[in-house]
């Protein structure tokens, strides 16, 4: 069933009238229903492999309740022990609860490493649970945020299961957060005019990004970058790069717009996962714009752990007091940098170019924080004025620039391929071979001077859209509250250019970030 | 108090931790400085900050922090 399909609307609107009928007699079941599609609709896609998130759900469930418990009864019998004795039950009592927070974590991720990178390469390849790389990491969040006493356990398994099976999550995350979601999955929810439209507006500029301008740079995006050649010249390759920088974004802004909106159907608001990660200054604020929900959960369950454990601590203590505070930030923090990343790397795939694009991009945050005194001190030299447009404009230009260099690793496949093609950028770019080979694709019929210039127009909307957001404003609430002829007009346009895109379309595409 | 100034001093030597109370709210501390402080204090006084003590509040001033580890280490 894909996103967008005759079935998946079916699904949709089913569950959207027992919804809302459910919502109607009986409110406070409203939440069953939401379990129901999320069950459903992973059963639809995952058949038996349903056993996968029911462990998850079942450990952490079971898990969180037990380490609550064992806190507060704790709490209560060392009540009125002398201080010492007090001191020890606690610290005997975190122990025990440590033990079985980290088994249950464990356990998780052990699961996600077997099915993801251990059984598709067996003789048999199997499709991966729906969703596991997602969910997975949303139970752990869950597990390790009781045991910091972030927020009380939650004594429904139903609930608990609802909150990793959520439908429009599974496809490519947002990986939400308990706290941040539970109260919109629980809570009764009536369907208002204001709020349909809201949610339609967002699916429907979600489609735009994914099929009117994604899946119609990809089969370029293919020609130029998707073959095993060493030989094809630097504009070539930085072209393909530079349509991979635009498609990776709209296709998974796109999916993400796409699945808000479905979500927001059912009240369900879900985390926030783009914030116009190409106006960033700087490759850590990218990441703290592009992804955002895997990107906060590596700094909150990797990044902080790791940077406060003894030995790490103990380390940047002593740089700090040998040589300056700064030094010793930046190579802790530059180790757990390059940690996180090549963490991310992994969870992309088991494949070594992951790994390569991960530390890429976690070696360039570690060495610019490193360098980021002698920056300024260099820009002071020089009289660079830190605030200026001009220097905002560049830095913006140098992120995005670095962004596409990291497709190289990304997209390309084998590492030696990535660096050949790294080399042939800058040292045989050969733009007359270039625009002949990008000729040859049109001649071809690869792509059509159509689907090009569909893309081109959707790109226009999507970065006036990103324009206006960068700026503080909503450019789909303020849709929301015009006149509905208006409103008709732009919703029939928007309509209109995804009819004609599938018209210029070599067909459509999966998700990429299903993928992962 | 006087471990924990010393503790603080510690992390930042240029920060005047005995009477700035706004430490948070006016970005004196940064992120990481932040870490570095919950992890001293945990092993010096062998408590645990829970994730919902990581507030502000807590962190404003060299007096809210040692309250906050008073209290941790009354329950």
């Amino acid at each position: 069933m894909a996103f967008f399909s005759v079935a998946f609307f079916g699904f949709v609107l089913l569950f959207l009238i027992i919804h809302d009928l459910v919502g109607d007699y009986a409110p406070r079941y409203q939440w069953t229903v939401r379990l129901a599609a999320g069950i459903a609709f992973f059963t639809y896609l995952s058949g038996i492999k349903i056993v996968f998130i029911l462990a998850s759900a079942l450990t952490v469930w079971s898990g969180a309740l037990l380490i609550s418990q064992l806190a507060k009864n704790n709490k209560i019998s060392r009540k009125d022990l002398p201080p010492e004795e007090k001191k020890a039950s606690k610290k005997k009592c975190q122990r025990t609860r440590k033990l079985y927070v980290t088994a249950v974590v464990v356990f998780n991720i052990a699961l996600l490493i077997l099915v993801k990178y251990f059984l598709p390469v067996a003789d048999h390849p199997i499709a991966l649970p729906l969703g596991i790389s997602f969910y997975t990491l949303q139970a752990v969040s869950y597990m390790v945020d009781v045991y910091g006493e972030k927020y009380e356990p939650q004594s429904n398994f139903g609930k608990i299961l609802l909150y990793l099976i959520w439908f429009p999550q599974l496809i490519q995350g947002p990986i939400n957060r308990y706290d941040l979601i539970e109260k919109d999955l629980f809570a009764p929810f009536k369907l208002h005019a204001p709020d349909f439209r809201y949610a339609f507006y967002m699916f429907l500029f979600g489609t735009v990004k994914k099929y009117a301008l994604a899946d119609l740079l990809a089969p370029a995006v293919n020609a130029c970058l998707n073959n095993n050649s060493h030989d094809k010249p630097g504009a070539f390759v930085l072209f393909g790069a530079l349509l991979f920088a635009i498609e990776q974004y709209a296709d998974f802004s796109g999916g993400i717009d796409m699945s808000m909106g479905i979500s927001m159907l059912f009240g369900v608001k879900m985390n926030e996962n783009f914030k116009q990660p190409y106006f960033s200054t700087s490759l850590a604020m990218f990441w703290r714009r592009w992804h955002i929900s895997l990107g906060s959960w590596m700094r909150d369950y990797v990044f902080y752990p790791f940077v406060t454990t003894k030995p790490v601590s103990k380390l940047t203590k002593a740089v700090s007091r040998k040589f300056g505070n700064h030094a010793g930030r930046a190579l802790t923090g530059g180790i757990s940098n390059l940690l996180v990343f090549a963490l991310v790397g992994l969870w992309h795939g088991p494949e070594k170019h992951y790994l390569m694009w991960g530390l890429y991009n976690g070696f360039i945050i570690a060495i610019s924080d490193a360098l980021s005194p002698l920056a300024l001190k260099m820009n002071r030299f020089l009289h660079i004025k830190e605030d200026s447009k001009c220097m905002y404009c560049f830095r913006v230009f140098r992120t995005f620039m670095i962004v596409v260099f990291a497709g190289y690793f990304d997209v390309i496949g084998p590492v030696r391929t990535g660096l050949a093609c790294f080399s042939n950028t800058f040292l045989r770019f050969e733009p007359a071979r270039a625009a002949q080979l990008i000729g040859g694709l049109f001649s071809d019929g690869l792509v059509s001077v159509q689907s090009f210039a569909t893309a081109a127009l959707s790109l226009i909307l999507l970065v006036i859209n990103s324009v206006f957001k960068e700026k503080g404003k909503s450019p789909l609430g303020s849709l929301c509250g015009r006149r509905y002829y208006l409103r008709w007009v732009i919703c029939f346009a928007l309509i209109g250019l995804l009819l004609y895109s599938f018209t210029v379309s070599s067909g459509i595409r999966g998700f990429m970030y299903a993928a992962f | 108090m006087d471990e924990l100034l010393e503790l603080l001093q510690d992390v930042r030597d240029d920060v005047d931790f005995e009477t700035c109370e706004t430490l948070i709210d006016d970005g004196i501390l940064a992120s990481f400085d932040i870490l570095q402080i919950i992890s001293a204090i945990n092993e010096a006084f062998d408590v645990e900050i829970p994730a919902t003590s990581i507030i502000p509040k807590n962190f404003n001033s060299a007096k809210a922090m040692y309250a906050m580890i008073e209290k941790l280490l009354e329950d």
